[in-house]
Order: structure tokens, then C-alpha cells, then sequence
């Protein structure tokens, strides 16, 4: 099963060298990532109100799999997606 | 290869905009990008197709790349697959498999089949492809064991050649997709290659991409998301990159370093130039071409001369040195054929410098006489084939296509293709709709464009009134063109300036090969049946060494040809042209009148306002006349101190000394291509080979680098000659103004000849001339109906189309001209025919008699109606359409007469307006009126003055005019003038408006079709004009008769030169 999150914002968000989550903060607790599974981006709807977002597939310490994004024109963060 | 300790990278799947709107970057600008991230070489993979390989070949070669030719291909089953040539031998196969698969298809479709693949095999590599590729296709849909046979299938096919392609966009599924090709690359022996199926050079290019896509598949973007790419990752990555992205799969990365390396093809495809020509035994294709020549000179000259027999000897040891004697003997023999069946042909352009061209019958001028320069056409040093460029009456041209067809075989012949590119309106209309904007808007804007630049569209909308393009009730005006939408629409216009559109048909240039043609260059269906064109343009074709002939349609020979057809046929007189003596002051008086309307070459505004300055008294003198009006002596500012030297208000003087035996013939001014050879051999010194090379050089568009390189060339050797430097600098920056748009003196004496021809018919075979340019229609500078107007001001009669005296096309009769039934809209070629062939039966007696006798559609009946083709048989106009309405309700073509009922009703006539406004809508012109009549009564009183009154008036009076606007200019040249020719009841009236004047008034200007303009009268010797003040329409638009009511100026298209 998967939950599909209203893209949840992620207020904490550590990043490596190369741009990628490190660790976010969510519901109150500190979750680290133990691998990033996929990685993928979307560019779009650039002539109306463009959507830049570069997506993670993540397995976390905890055992939580989830998908966030980053918003990158505004650079903020989301959680998209939670696997059961 | 590059030795960098870094991972060395080639992309060797890179499509240009030559795969045709799914591409977003030239070749150019890839291969700077590759050259910038060090890349050693870059591949070109356009679909289906070789269309930009050839401009690629030489950006690669400028920037010191490697290039490596390929295909994306099309497969049967809807599969991508991906083909590089690794040798000669492969370039010939992708040609062929190019070729088989587009000829198979409709126009612009292709699809290869595996048995062609399998035949055409050797000499490739094969890559797997992009996700359309039928292995990663396989996978996608969860078809594993299908992908593993494709892969077998392949690997069969092409062995160690083959290899799987690896590509990662970041999309959800690449990566998964990368590690199971990779498994299947592993488990089937094959090696893997990394790629990305690049489209752009750089990221910031995937906008204009995405609108590409959206304007090949006619969506707007809103609804393009299944066709586009999610994001910009298909741009030209560096080696690091693609390193980092396939860090689990460096070997594939690797690869593409050997693939380059093994791909090796050099384009020089002269040795399939020519097809060879048959010759009688015993003779060597030189010395025939000897025989004939010394034959041709025996006939055109009395007596051969020194002159004669030194350049002809000249002419045969170059075209022996270069091999070209089957090229000439090929072109003869074409000639030959025309000139046995009556066609009119000649050559033209710098092939008119050539003796042997003129003693083989290929052109019509004397290069002796005229003191041509042959080395302009042909030299040693020269790099490239020459061009022989033909002419043939229009309505002839595709006999003699056949004819090269027949004699060479359709595998070795082809038409060259030529690349419809993005200009201003053709951008405008496909980005905007892309971009969603409402069509009737950039219907308007697109009309109402000037420029042809799609990058300039921004800097022209800027000067724009609101109303040019603001669609009614939608509140667009100027001031939004600042918004987001019109900013991105004028950006993205301007990226697609040039692009490659799509493909169309070379007006002329034929191919012949002497290897079948489809191993040499890949073929595709032209939208004419039957006739396919090859993937390359002329300028392609001469890069490669291959040899094209010009077969060009000429609307003015079919002219000469149907003139003096009707003359023989009404005067039993048989006219030889080429035997004129080209001295008949008749003829010239014309000129110098400038009356000369139907006149080819001469007939222009401009021409027209330089003939009476100019006066021409011979032959010559028609050959300034056509050289002088170009671009380049106007933009070399030479017009001016030529004719002020003609007319000795100015004295002829030379820069230095030198210069005067190339200058002499035009007064110390250059005026001729050869010109600029002769100067460059004058002044520094430079062989006739490099005088012509410096002359190329300079008529390209050249960097600042290059054109400096070209300028201290000139200088020192110019120095060294003993030029000093200052004068050296002058005659330079001369040549430099003129070089890129200057005439060749042989041709602009080629066409004087067609134009001394012309004005010899129109002057002593006046009638036959103007029904032969009715026949012909459109041609010519001026649209239909100032030509018939131009009739009437000489005296022919234009009659009406009649049911028993017209034939199918415009005829003589007496001095008259009868209007053909090809005038008429509706009646199909078939009923042409029929027309005619039934009246031997009997004249047509009523309207009656003639429906049931002839089978046309009622429109077409109701058109010969309303343009009188039924007047004489006494009924009127409306009764005829009320009776053609019984006939069709209570007859029947097979009934028996009958009278109607309603006989008794009498119908009123149609008003002069409704006639000439039916006359005009179907035929384009009325015979007995012109367009002004209608407006005769409410002009009136308005003070406005007659063309023909303007020459009695001083100059400096302040005039007011009307005309209908028959033709509207604004040239380049002209500092933002523009210029008008109105035509009133009597002549035409030349309008002057300056750009302040133009900037007021630019609505009226643009869009009405009927003018009244105030201005003051301005008369330089001959030529009177009217220096524009104010502009007013006569009329509103509504009342105009139909088809100019509620029409742009623009849709009146003849109007805008």
C-alpha cells in the first residue's frame, strides 16, 4: 500500500554536497536516510507557472520508504508519498 | 581521443533541427558545445534522415571534431533503432535503407523493415535506441523474454557491431530500465553504450524544443504532455557528467570513445559526380565536346577570329584539366533536346561567361562581344563545380525533366531538395498556437509583419499600432506585448529563426550520378507523384562534390513561345529571336519611356524610375540597367554616380589608375561580379583562381576575423603591387559593400537578351504579347489587372469572355484580345476542352442550347454568366441567372426545351457596380472598367487630379491623388521609405513615404486598397512622384466590390513587394 500525501512541507532538510536529503525533520522526530532508491526530476509547465522538482525515493533508518521532492524555484521541501 | 585521466565521453545519439521540429539546436551550435566540453567527436543521428549531415560535416571539420554519420530510424513495427556508419561502405548502406524506407511510404513517413536492415547490415554499427527501442520498449511493457530475442536478433544481425544503449534522463523508471538492459546486455554476450538521446546543445533550449514538438504534432503545450520529455536533461552533457550519472555502468561511458573511434567517413563524393556521357566511336568525350564546339563557333561567327579561336582554345584546355567535358556535353545535350522540340530555353547566371556555352547553343550571349570573364564560371583554382543553370519556358520545363529521366534512368536522377526554414509570419503562426494563443490574432500579426526575420518580429511590433494585430473585443493592444505570453512568443520566434521546417522541392536543380543515386545520397517521395527528391540541398550538393543542373521554369519564355505562336497563327509571320539585331531604336525608345509593363527584368518601380535617367540606346546599356537595380550596387551607393556619370554631371574619375580597364565599361563604377574579379587582379596582383576566390570569400557572410584575414590579404598584396595602402583601403571597402549582393554581368546579359525580346514583341506584336501574358498569369511584377489596364493605354481591346468566341485560352482577334474561358473560376480542364470541341458541332445558341450541350457546374455557369460569356444573345445578365435557375429546377440537361411560366417576368439589368464587381471577383479584373469607376461620382469634387494630368503640373505643386495600390515596397535599402504604385483610370502614380509620414499613417498605408493621397508633386527629369503628406480612404471598406471588401491589405497579396 501507498499513501499519496498532500505534499506535506518538510521545514528541516539536510542536504550533501551534491543536493541530496540527508535528513528531514517530520512529525516532530529527525529521520536520517539510509539510501537514496531513485532519483528523478521534472521540468514542466514552463510558459504558465513552471514546476521545477527534483524527486528522492528514499529508504530511512527508521524503515520509513518514502518519496519527497524539492521544490527548486522556491526551494522548499515536500513529502509526496509514504510506502506502507 | 582526449587522455584525460577523467572518463572520456562521445555522444554518439545527438539529434540537430535537421530531424525536423524535434531537434532544438543547429549542428553548429552542438558542435561548439561539444567542442567547448572537449569532446573529440560528436555523431549525428537526425530521424530518418541525412538532411543536416552535410552542414554538419563541415562545422565539424571548421572546429576540428571528429563527426560520425548516423540515423535514427523508424522501424515497421514502431521501434526506434539507432545506426552509425562506420565506413564508406556503411554511408552507402544507411542511404539505401534511408531511401527503401521513406520510398515505401507517403511523403514524409518512413519505416524500416529487417529485411532491408539485414541487407544493408554491413558497414554499421547498431545501437539499441531510446526507450522507443524495441529491447527497452520490451521491457517497459514487461515483456522480458521479448526483449531477450530482440537482442539475439540483433546481436545475430550486426555481431561484435551491435550494442545496447544505456540512457538516463532521470525519469522514475530510468534507472531501473539501465540496470535491466544491462542485465539483458549480459546475459546475450553484447556490449553496452551510454547515450542521451540528446535534442538541444544546452538546457535553457528545451522550451523552444517542447514548441517544436507541439507544432510537429499541431497541439498546443497544454495538451502535449504525452509528446514532450518531462524535463531538460537531453541537452550535450560533459564526460564527467555522464560518468557520474552512469556510475554503475562506466564500461558503457567508455564505449562510446571506441565507437567514435572505428566510425571513419570521409564525405568526398566527387567521384560519382558524373554518369558518363555516350559519345561516337572513336571519340573521347573531350574531343567531341571539341568538335561540336569548333562547329558551334563555325556557325555563330562569320569568321572566327584571334579573339574567338584564343578563348575557345582557352575555354577546352580548362574544361580538359578540370573534366568537365561531359558536364557541357550532358547540358548540350539537354539543350539540344529543347531546341528540337521547339522549346524555348537558355542558359543564364556566370555559365554565360563561357564561349563554349554559347557556341553549344546553352546560352544566347556573345561573351566576346560583351567582354565576359570566363574565369567567373570556371577556373582552375576554383574549389567546387560550376553551375549551369537553365531556363525553359514554364509550361515546357517538366518535357525536359522527363527527358533527363529517360536518358539517365530514375536510379541515377533527382530533383535536390530545399529546406523550408521558420521565418517571421511562419514562426508567429506555429509558435503562437503552440503557445495557445487565439489564432485571429496572430493571423493579423503574421500579415502584418514586414520583416521575413523571425528575430526581428519584437523590434517591429514595437512600431506597431494597436489595431494591426489586437483582435477585435479582445482588449490585446500594444501595451500587452510586454506581458509574459508576448515576450516568451517574440523569444522563442527568434530562437526558431531558420530552423528547418520541413522539406520542399528545389525549383530546379537536378542530380544525375553516375553511382545509382540512393548509395550516394538518400531519396524520399516529393508531393508530385512520382517524382522523389534527394535529403540534400544545392548547397549540400556542391559540398560534396556531386554535380547538379540548374533545370529552371522561366514564365516569360513560355511568354515568347505562346507569342509567337499566336503570331504565326494571326499574322502567318514565323518570328526567329535569335537572329534579332538587337539595335532597333523602336525597342529602345520603350525603354527610355519606361513603358514597359510585361518587359522582363524592367518592369519594376524601380526600373521604372530608372529608365528615363538612365535612357538606354543599346544593348548594353540593358544590361547595366538590370545589374544596377540589385542590392548591392544600391547598398554600394554606385546607382547614383553612375547615372551622374551617364549623364556627364559628374565626372569619371578612378581611385587609382589601375582600375580603369576593369571600370571603363561602367565609368569608373562597379557594377558586375567580373568587376570585382578584374579590380582584385588589377590592384593586388591576384590570379584570375584567387581573384575569384576573394570574391567568394566576400560575398559570404564572413566573421570580423575572417573578413580582417580577406582585408590584409588585399592590402599587402595591393602594397606590393604598388598600390598604396589608402587607396588599396577604399577600393576595398568598395568591393566589400558590393561583393554580397552584386550581379554577374553574364547574367544580367543573358536576361537583357529576354528582356530586348520582349520589348521587341510588346512593341511590333503588341496584341499577341498581352494575350500571351494573360495566358501566363501570375508572372510578372504587376498583378492582372494593370497588365490588362496597360493593354487599353496601348490600344488592344480586351474582350469579354463569350460562349462562341472564346477558346479555352486567351486569343486574337484582329487586333483584340478575347479573353479565354480559363479566366473563368469553376470550369474544370476537362470542360476547357469541351467547350471548344462541342462549338464544332454548331455555335452554342442560347443559354439553353448550351446547358444541355455542355456538362460544367452551375457555379461555373453562373460565373460565365456574370462575366458576360452569354451577352450576346441579347437577354441580360440577371434574366440569364433567372433562366439558368429554371433550367436547373424544371430541365435537366436531357429535357426537351421548355417555356417557363415565370417568362413573363421582366428582370432589371445589374447596376455598372454590380458588374464590375462580379468581373472582378471572378476574373480578377474587369475588361471594360477599372476599379476606380465605381467610385467615379463620390470622388468628385474633391480636387483630386488624373495620372495623366501629373506631367503637366510643376513641380513642387501640391497634389491630391487617387488609385487603387497595385503594388507597395519597402526595401531594405531605403532607410524605412516605402513606396507605392497606385493605378488610376489612366496610368500608374508613384508615391513617395517618408518614415515619419509612414509612421502616421501606417494603418491606411498597410491595409487600404484604395488610396486618396495629398502630397507635393516631385519630378526628376522624366520621372514624376508623389511625395507623400497626408493619406485618406476614399470609401469605407465595405463598399469595396468583393474581393477586396472586409480584406487586409495584406490578403490582397500581389501588393506587398
Amino acid at each position: 500500500m501507498t499513501r499519496l500525501l498532500h505534499a506535506l512541507k518538510l521545514e528541516i532538510v539536510e542536504k550533501n554536497d551534491s543536493g541530496c536529503p540527508v535528513s528531514f525533520m517530520l512529525q516532530g522526530k529527525m529521520e536520517h536516510v539510509a539510501q537514496i532508491c531513485n532519483v528523478w526530476k521534472v521540468d514542466d509547465n514552463w510558459w504558465r507557472r513552471p514546476t521545477v522538482r527534483d524527486y528522492f525515493k528514499l529508504q530511512m533508518e527508521s524503515g520509513l520508504l518514502c518519496v519527497i521532492y524539492h521544490e527548486c524555484l522556491e526551494d522548499t521541501w515536500y513529502l509526496e508519498r509514504v510506502f506502507d | 581521443m582526449t587522455s584525460n585521466s577523467s572518463p572520456t565521453y562521445v555522444e554518439l545519439h545527438c539529434h540537430t533541427n535537421f530531424s525536423l521540429l524535434d531537434g532544438a539546436s543547429s549542428a553548429e551550435s552542438l558542435l561548439e558545445r561539444a567542442k567547448a566540453l572537449g569532446m573529440d567527436a560528436l555523431a549525428i543521428t537526425d530521424h530518418n534522415g541525412f538532411y543536416g549531415i552535410v552542414r554538419f560535416w563541415k562545422a565539424a571539420l571548421d572546429l576540428n571534431i571528429k563527426p560520425v554519420f548516423g540515423v535514427e530510424m523508424d522501424t515497421d513495427e514502431g521501434f526506434h533503432l539507432l545506426l552509425l556508419a562506420r565506413n564508406m561502405e556503411g554511408y552507402a548502406n544507411l542511404c539505401r535503407l534511408i531511401s527503401r524506407s521513406h520510398l515505401k511510404n507517403s511523403k514524409g513517413k518512413a519505416s524500416l523493415d529487417f529485411a532491408t536492415l539485414s541487407e544493408c547490415a554491413p558497414g554499421l554499427f547498431c545501437l539499441s535506441g531510446c526507450r522507443k527501442g524495441e529491447i527497452a520498449a520490451n521491457l517497459l511493457a514487461g515483456r522480458r523474454e521479448d526483449a531477450l530475442r530482440a537482442t539475439e536478433k540483433y546481436y545475430r544481425l550486426f555481431g561484435d557491431y551491435f550494442r545496447i544503449e544505456l540512457q538516463n534522463h532521470f525519469l522514475p523508471d530510468d534507472a531501473w530500465l539501465c540496470d535491466e538492459l544491462a542485465d539483458i546486455a549480459s546475459r546475450a554476450g553484447v556490449n553496452c553504450v551510454a547515450t542521451n538521446n540528446v535534442h538541444y546543445a544546452t538546457p535553457d533550449k528545451r522550451q523552444l524544443q517542447d514548441v517544436l514538438v507541439c507544432i510537429k504534432h499541431q497541439v498546443k503545450l497544454d495538451e502535449s504532455s504525452h509528446l514532450r520529455y518531462a524535463n531538460s536533461e537531453y541537452y550535450l552533457k560533459p564526460a564527467a557528467e555522464m560518468g557520474s550519472i552512469f556510475a554503475r555502468h562506466p564500461e558503457a561511458v567508455a564505449n562510446t570513445v571506441d565507437i567514435a573511434r572505428d566510425c571513419n567517413v570521409y564525405l568526398d563524393l566527387s567521384r560519382y559526380s558524373l554518369p558518363g556521357f555516350d559519345v561516337p566511336e572513336g571519340e573521347t568525350p573531350y574531343s567531341y565536346l571539341c568538335k561540336l564546339s569548333w562547329l558551334g563557333a563555325e556557325k555563330k561567327y562569320k569568321e572566327i577570329t584571334p579573339a574567338v579561336r584564343k578563348q575557345l582554345d582557352h575555354e577546352l584546355g580548362v574544361i580538359d584539366r578540370t573534366g568537365l567535358a561531359e558536364y557541357f556535353l550532358i547540358v548540350w545535350d539537354i539543350m539540344r533536346f529543347a531546341k528540337n522540340r521547339g522549346i524555348p530555353a537558355q542558359g543564364r547566371g556566370s555559365a554565360a561567361n563561357s564561349i563554349v556555352a554559347y557556341v553549344l547553343d546553352i546560352t544566347k550571349v556573345d561573351p566576346i562581344r560583351h567582354n565576359l570573364l570566363f574565369e567567373r564560371f570556371l577556373n582552375e583554382e576554383r574549389v567546387g563545380m560550376p553551375d549551369i543553370d537553365v531556363d525553359f519556358s514554364t509550361t515546357h520545363r517538366e518535357e525536359v525533366i522527363q527527358y533527363v529521366y529517360s536518358k539517365y534512368g530514375q536510379e541515377y536522377t533527382a530533383m535536390v531538395c530545399t529546406i523550408i526554414t521558420f521565418r517571421a509570419r511562419s514562426a508567429v503562426r506555429d509558435v503562437g498556437k503552440a503557445l495557445g494563443f487565439p489564432l485571429e490574432v496572430l493571423d493579423r500579426m503574421a500579415k502584418s509583419l514586414f520583416t521575413r526575420s523571425a528575430g526581428k518580429i519584437d523590434e517591429e511590433i514595437a512600431k506597431m499600432e494597436d489595431r494591426m494585430f489586437a483582435m477585435e473585443g479582445s482588449g490585446e493592444t500594444v501595451s500587452n506585448v510586454q506581458s509574459l505570453p508576448w515576450r516568451q512568443l517574440f523569444d522563442l520566434c527568434a530562437q526558431i529563426h531558420r530552423f528547418p521546417r520541413h522539406l520542399g522541392i528545389h525549383v530546379g536543380g537536378m542530380l544525375i550520378t553516375a553511382s545509382p543515386l540512393i548509395e550516394v545520397a538518400p531519396i524520399e517521395n516529393a508531393t508530385a507523384p512520382g517524382r522523389v527528391v534527394v535529403q540534400f540541398d544545392k548547397d549540400d550538393v556542391e559540398d560534396l562534390g556531386l554535380i547538379k543542373i540548374d533545370l529552371l521554369g522561366l514564365r516569360t519564355l513560355s511568354v515568347v513561345h505562346d507569342t509567337l505562336s499566336l503570331v504565326k497563327e494571326n499574322r502567318g509571320i514565323t518570328l526567329d529571336l535569335d537572329n534579332l539585331a538587337l539595335d532597333d531604336p523602336a525597342v529602345f525608345d520603350v525603354l527610355c519611356e519606361a513603358d514597359t509593363i510585361g518587359v522582363f527584368q524592367v518592369e519594376s518601380r524601380a526600373q521604372g524610375q530608372t529608365l528615363p535617367k538612365m535612357r538606354p540606346r543599346k544593348f548594353e546599356d540593358i544590361i547595366v540597367e538590370i545589374a544596377i537595380i540589385r542590392p548591392g550596387p544600391l547598398q554600394g551607393n554606385m546607382v547614383h554616380p553612375y547615372l551622374r556619370r551617364r549623364r556627364g554631371l559628374e565626372k569619371v574619375e578612378y581611385l587609382h589608375p589601375k582600375l580603369e580597364p576593369a571600370l571603363g565599361e561602367t565609368m569608373g563604377v562597379i557594377l558586375f561580379q567580373e568587376q570585382v574579379i578584374r579590380v582584385a587582379m588589377a590592384v593586388a596582383g591576384f590570379t584570375p583562381g584567387e581573384a575569384d576566390m576573394f570574391r567568394r570569400a566576400m560575398g559570404h557572410h564572413r566573421s570580423a576575423t575572417e573578413m580582417q584575414k580577406i582585408k590584409s590579404l588585399f592590402l599587402s598584396r595591393s602594397v606590393e603591387n604598388g598600390v598604396e595602402e589608402g587607396i588599396a583601403l577604399q577600393i576595398f571597402d568598395q568591393l566589400a559593400s558590393f561583393a554580397a549582393f552584386g550581379f554577374c554581368k553574364s547574367h544580367a546579359a543573358a536576361f537583357a537578351k529576354t528582356a530586348y525580346d520582349t520589348a521587341y514583341l510588346k512593341v511590333y506584336f503588341t496584341p499577341e504579347f498581352y494575350a500571351a501574358i494573360l495566358n501566363n498569369q501570375p508572372m510578372g511584377f504587376y498583378p492582372v489587372e494593370v497588365v490588362v489596364n496597360d493593354a487599353k493605354r496601348h490600344g488592344v481591346e480586351i474582350l469579354p469572355v463569350d460562349a462562341n468566341r472564346s477558346r479555352a485560352q486567351c486569343s486574337i482577334e484582329g487586333q483584340k484580345v478575347r479573353l479565354g474561358f480559363s479566366y473563368v473560376d469553376g470550369i474544370g480542364e476537362a470542360a476547357l476542352q469541351e467547350l471548344e470541341r462541342e462549338r464544332e458541332n454548331g455555335p452554342y445558341l442560347s443559354l439553353d442550347d448550351f446547358y444541355r450541350r455542355i456538362t460544367v457546374s452551375r457555379d461555373a455557369l453562373e460565373n460565365l454568366i456574370m462575366v458576360g460569356a452569354f451577352d450576346s444573345f441579347g437577354k441580360s445578365r440577371r434574366a440569364l441567372l433567372w433562366r439558368l435557375g429554371e433550367l436547373q429546377s424544371f430541365g435537366g440537361r436531357s429535357a426537351l426545351p421548355f417555356d417557363c411560366v415565370y417568362n413573363g417576368i421582366t428582370l432589371p439589368e445589374l447596376s455598372a457596380t454590380e458588374c464590375i464587381s462580379a468581373e472582378y471577383s471572378i476574373i480578377g479584373f474587369s475588361p471594360a472598367h477599372q476599379l476606380l469607376d465605381i467610385y467615379e461620382e463620390s470622388l468628385q469634387g474633391k480636387g483630386i487630379v488624373r495620372s495623366i494630368d501629373l506631367e503637366r503640373m510643376l513641380d513642387g505643386a501640391e497634389v491630391c491623388v487617387v488609385g487603387f495600390a497595385v503594388c507597395r515596397q519597402a526595401p531594405p535599402t531605403a532607410k524605412g521609405h516605402v513606396f507605392l504604385t497606385l493605378e488610376d483610370q489612366y496610368d500608374l502614380i508613384n508615391v513617395i513615404v517618408r518614415p515619419d509620414v509612414y509612421g502616421r499613417y501606417r494603418y491606411l498605408v498597410r491595409m487600404e486598397p484604395v488610396l486618396i493621397v495629398r502630397g507635393r508633386l516631385q519630378r526628376d527629369g522624366k520621372v514624376t512622384s508623389i511625395l507623400a503628406r497626408q493619406f485618406q480612404s476614399p470609401i469605407p471598406q465595405k463598399a469595396l466590390p468583393e474581393p477586396y471588401a472586409n480584406k487586409s491589405m495584406v490578403e490582397l497579396s500581389h501588393q506587398w513587394r
